[in-house]
This record gives C-alpha cells, structure tokens and sequence, in this order.
C-alpha cells in the first residue's frame, strides 16, 4: 500500500515537473518492478524508447507485486518489501530528491504566479462582480 | 433564484423605501418628523412623490446599481490576490492569515467604492428640488464644500420640536468635525465607522467560508459532499463542492460573520441617533459600549439580530455560490 502511494506521489511530481511533461498525467509502465540492477533483466517492449527514457524516471512504474500465480493467495510481502527498499533508495537517488524536495515549492510558485497574472484578476473579478449582483438582485435592500 | 422581471418589481417597490431609510437615519429635518411609524413612511413617500415626481423616489439607485458590481469584484479579486501573497505555503494556510486576508479584502473593496456609497446617500438625501441635483453637479458639491452644516440645520433648530433640534445640531457638529477641508477626503466621510465594521465581517466571512469548505472536504465525507475536479485542473486545487454544500458554506460563512459584527453595527447605530436620545452628546465607542451593557446587558449587543440573519445568510450564501461557480466557469 505504502509503495502505491509513495509511487502515487512521485508520479504527481514528474506530471507537475515540466521536464518530464511528455509523460502528461496517464504515466502507466508497462514494466512493473523491473529494476536495472536485476542481471535478468528483460527487455522491454519497446526498448529504444526505453532506454532513452531519464534513467531516474524509469523506475517509477508501478511498483505493484508481480502477478500471484494463484491468484487467491495474499499478495506476495517479499515482492512488496523489496519494491519498498527499491522505491526509498530511488528517491535517494540524486535527481529524483531534488524533484522530490523541490517541486512542491515550485508547484506553489507556479500557482501564485498564475494567480498574480492579468488573466486570473481579470476572471476573480468578473465572477466576484457578478456574484454580487447576483445577491444584490433579491436581498440587498440596502 | 428570481427572474429579471420579480428582479424589477422587488427593486421597485425596495428603492423608493430605501431612499426613505436614509432621510430618516440621516436626519433629514424635512423628513424628521414622519420617522418611526410605516404610516410616516407613507407620507415620506408622498411627499416626495409631490414635490420631485417618481423620480424622486429613485434619487440615489443609480449610485447603488453602479455601486454592486466593483464592491464585490474588487472584494473578491482582492481575497485572491492578497491571500496569494499572506498564504504563499500550505503551511501557511492558518485561520489568522485567513482571517486578516479577508479583512483586508473587504477593506480595500470599501476603499474604493466607498465614495460611490457616499455619492449615493447624498443624492437621497438631498432634498432641494430647485437645484437639479445630478450625479456630476453633487460629486462637485461633494468635492468644493469646506462646510456642510448651515441648510442642514438652520431651518431645524429653530423651528420644531425638541428631538429634531437634538439631532439638526448633534449632525451639524459631527459633519462640521469629520470634514473640515475639501478635496477628495469629502467623498471619505464616515469612513472610520463603516471600516471598522467591515474588517470583522469582511474578515470572518472569508475564514468561515473556507474553514468550513476545508471540513467540508474532509476525505471521510468528500464523496457525498464533492463533485469530481474539473480536468486541466492544478492538482493542488480543491475539488469544487456541490451545489448544497457550497450553499452550506456560504450560509454559515454569513451567520457567524455576521454575529462577529453585529455588536460594532449596534454600536454604531447607538452612536448615530445619539443626539436624539439621551442629552445629546457625542459618544465615544467605549462609552456607546458601556452604555448597552448597563442598559440591557451582553445580549444587547444582539438586539435584532435574527432580522440581520434573515438578509445575511441567504446573501452570503448566494454570493458565495455564484462565485465559486463562475470560477469554474471561467476556468480559474
């Protein structure tokens, strides 16, 4: 659960991030848990694109367990504890850390400029105005 | 909500009353003595119907319909603007910096619309029929008079009873002290009181409003209270409430900022009819104060306030609702 939603959350990030726009809000990995460590590694289906993929945003599919051969068991807690230690140490990762740490700031800097441009006073001010009139039709006697 | 038409016949039967309220809550000598009973307001209506024809009735609702549309653009743009600045961090989101935005908000929006309000009292409440009294000749009276006592008084107090002498001299000293020069600050007249009222008011609705979307949007109950977010929307932007939810909101906005007010509106009105009851002195704030909590104790700092629930929660809640919804239309 944990790795959803801190995998959630990183991938709020990167859709924020204009670096990685690309990717837009629908970020889905066609590689769950796939990791460049694993020697094993398989490639991937489309694999030029893979690759020229930044290396810190590769690792941000779905973290999920890998598919339960029986599918009634409880989902496999190793695969998950793995994908955890997996997911803390990609965050470590220089790159992703400092979109981490940096983006919500530049998330609220964004928001307060886009609030503080010609185009947002001018749209405040006209449904203020007219939700004004609106009261002031029935009720404001005065 | 009302259609234009009932629009129309609910301003035409509240203007006419309007203009009546303030040459009574003014004073106006001519108009004194119908104060205090609807029979008088008739008669008011009369004679003003004699004297300037329909239009007179209606001397002054220009200024108020010009007067709507900034007053609350202004108060709203100017919400969003300085709690941009005040709020710059989700950490910052507090109820004080919450509170002190909306009351700078309301205050800058009574800044500059405040002459329009003092524009429009005058229009009503002159009387005069001789000197065709339009919107630019009063703003040039408004802005070349030094003094403003003498055809307030002069009439009244020698001739008429007692009260209406009381209150001819207590207006003619208040208006003789608040605006001494002319220029621009004429059109400030009154400005202290009525600031003084909107920053509580102004202040709690905002608060209110956005406290009680917060609790509102509380993951628990988000589902029965919330519509879904409108796509391209931030990510960090809440989800827009529904319809009932948002009146909630704005209702309760109305009923707690205006029961934070309600003792300053109280006071001030004690304060204006000052020179009509009692001896005739100018009160003080703390005085007026001191005054209602010996006479009738903390409730009567609440006189009539149900009557202020009645216009206020309604009003707040509307206003509240049409602007959080042509935001979304607009796209903000």
């Amino acid at each position: 659960m944990e790795v959803r939603q801190s995998s959630a959350r990183a991938r709020g990030h990167f859709a924020q991030n204009p670096a990685f726009a690309t990717f837009g809000n629908d970020i889905s990995f066609p590689h769950p848990i796939q990791f460049h460590c694993d020697s094993s590694y398989p490639t991937p289906p489309n694999s030029s694109e893979f690759y020229t993929t930044p290396l810190s945003h590769r690792h941000t599919g779905t973290l999920s367990p890998p598919p339960n051969p029986r599918g009634d068991q409880p989902p496999n807690l190793v695969a998950i504890a793995i994908a955890t230690v997996m997911t803390s140490a990609l965050v470590g990762h220089e790159s992703m850390s400092a979109v981490a740490k940096h983006n919500p700031r530049a998330a609220d800097d964004a928001l307060r400029q886009k609030k503080r441009s010609f185009d947002y006073l001018w749209r405040s001010g006209v449904a203020g105005g007219f939700a004004g009139c609106a009261v002031s039709f029935p009720f404001l006697p005065a | 909500m009302l259609t234009s038409s009932s629009y129309y016949q609910a301003k035409t039967v509240v203007a006419p009353l309007d203009r009546v309220k303030i040459l009574f809550q003014a004073s106006n000598p001519q108009f004194a003595k119908y104060a205090g009973s609807w029979a008088g307001v008739a008669s008011a209506m009369g004679e003003i119907y004699r004297h300037d024809g329909p239009r007179g009735l209606f001397r002054g609702h220009s200024a108020t319909l010009l007067r709507i549309f900034p007053y609350a653009a202004i108060k709203f743009l100017a919400y969003e603007q300085i709690r941009s600045v005040v709020i710059h961090r989700p950490e910052h989101e507090t109820p004080f910096r919450r509170l002190v935005s909306g009351a700078l908000a309301g205050v800058t929006s009574v800044f500059f619309t405040y002459p329009l309000e003092v524009i429009r009292v005058r229009l009503a409440f002159e009387t005069r029929s001789h000197n065709r009294s339009s919107l630019r000749s009063i703003c040039k009276d408004i802005y070349f008079e030094h003094s403003y006592g003498k055809p307030l008084s002069s009439a009244a107090a020698q001739s008429g009873p007692a009260t209406v002498k009381n209150v001819a001299t207590a207006a003619t000293s208040t208006v003789k002290a608040v605006a001494p020069q002319s220029g621009l600050v004429n059109f400030y007249r009154g400005f202290a009181p009525t600031i003084l009222g909107m920053l509580p008011y102004a202040g709690m609705s905002f608060l209110t409003h956005d406290t009680v979307g917060d609790m509102l949007r509380h993951p628990r109950i988000a589902e029965w209270t919330t519509l879904a977010k409108p796509k391209n929307a931030p990510s960090d932007k809440a989800a827009p409430l529904r319809s009932w939810a948002e009146l909630l909101a704005g209702g309760v906005a109305g009923l707690v900022s205006q029961t934070c007010s309600y003792p300053l509106e109280v006071i001030r009105r004690r304060m204006q009819v000052a020179g009509a009851v009692g001896d005739g002195h100018r009160l003080r704030i703390g005085e007026t104060a001191k005054l209602i909590l010996r006479d009738r104790g903390p409730k009567g700092f609440f006189v009539g306030l149900t009557i202020g629930y009645a216009k206020v929660i309604p009003m707040a809640a509307v206003s509240f609702y049409t602007y959080e919804r042509l935001k979304l239309v607009l796209g903000i």
